[in-house]
């Protein structure tokens, strides 16, 4: 059990924690979600299947990402009342999704969007572009046809380079 | 006349172009789509922190110390109360219905009479030799007789070494 538990820690870890990173956008509470989800494995592991853990672990890992972000939303109110209070004092030490880990200004505007992006959209651009994850996964994973999953992403990374290309002419304006 | 797709199998047909496609598509728009699919592959990748890799191995340590330590608990609990259930007295069971009665017989009797007898007259040899010796280790308390309307009378008996009457 043990050995199992780690190798797919192995397998697995960095995925997961990616995931919770792009969703979320700060890494110590990607860490936290990361810790938890495997934590949870430890507890099932012998209860999964082999090849039934990748699915099984971006399901945990995403609900436990769209839990932080439903939090975050409820306290949105009261932060934009703060950052409309701070705005009249001066410019906002504004620190965006990913700006933790910057590795260039494409990279983070990038990340930025994806994070901007409603759910499964953002999800899905996650598994399938970044992580490249197979089409069966995916729907396994997000409760999909692979039809749906397909058509979905394309839309999917379309309305995100629309944003993009919105933002950037935005800045030239 | 022809037809227009379906947006959904038109917008799978050019998923599955995108996917199969190794140059640039010739269409602009899936173009530029085939280009940020290209841009987001490992986007923020990462290695799984040590730190969550070292809580891990100790949360899973713990765990799977857990079972045993409540085993040992449980043992421990089990044999406290065996040893209580052996130490506890037997419980004398009343004499039911099926029994028979033991009748004492005049012998019986006159042993039990004896007994008591020996047990009396030892007893109040014992007490008398124990005032006795006590007493003269005693100091009488001053209970204040001397003020009492009738002290002449009362003192003599609380003096007395036998005040059994």
């Amino acid at each position: 059990m043990k050995r199992r538990f780690e190798q797919l820690v192995d397998q697995h870890g960095s995925r997961l924690y990616q995931l919770a990173r792009l969703m979320l956008g700060r890494d110590d509470e990607a860490e936290d979600v990361a810790q938890e989800t495997l934590v949870k494995l430890w507890r099932n592991v012998d209860s999964l299947h082999a090849g039934q853990e990748l699915p099984w672990l971006i399901t945990c890992a995403r609900n436990a990402c769209l839990d932080i972000l439903r939090g975050r939303t409820r306290t949105r109110g009261l932060l934009q009342l703060v950052a409309s209070e701070n705005k009249a004092q001066g410019p906002a030490d504004h620190t965006g999704p990913g700006d933790e880990f910057d590795s260039g200004e494409r990279a983070r505007e990038l990340r930025v969007a994806l994070a901007g992006m409603p759910e499964p959209a953002r999800s899905l651009l996650i598994l399938r572009d970044i992580q490249e994850l197979d089409v069966a996964t995916v729907a396994s994973t997000l409760e999909l046809s692979e039809n749906q999953v397909k058509v979905y992403t394309f839309r999917a990374r379309r309305q995100l380079r629309h944003r993009l290309e919105e933002e950037s002419d935005a800045q030239v304006a | 006349m022809h037809k227009s797709p379906d947006p959904f199998e038109r917008d799978l047909e050019r998923e599955n172009a995108l996917e199969d496609s190794r140059t640039v598509p010739r269409e602009p728009e899936l173009a530029a789509d085939w280009a940020l699919k290209r841009e987001l592959v490992g986007l923020g990748a990462a290695e799984l922190p040590v730190a969550v890799k070292t809580r891990l191995r100790r949360n899973a340590h713990m765990e799977q110390r857990g079972p045993w330590l409540m085993g040992i608990a449980a043992a421990l609990v089990v044999a406290v109360v065996v040893a209580a259930v052996l130490q506890s007295p037997t419980v004398q069971q009343p004499p039911t219905g099926s029994q028979s009665v033991v009748t004492p017989t005049a012998r019986d009797l006159a042993e039990l009479q004896f007994a008591f007898d020996t047990i009396n007259r030892t007893g109040k040899r014992a007490a008398a030799k124990a005032g006795r010796e006590v007493q003269q280790s005693l100091v009488m308390p001053d209970l204040g007789l001397s003020e009492l309307p009738y002290a002449g009378y009362v003192r003599p008996y609380f003096e007395r070494p036998d005040r059994s009457g």
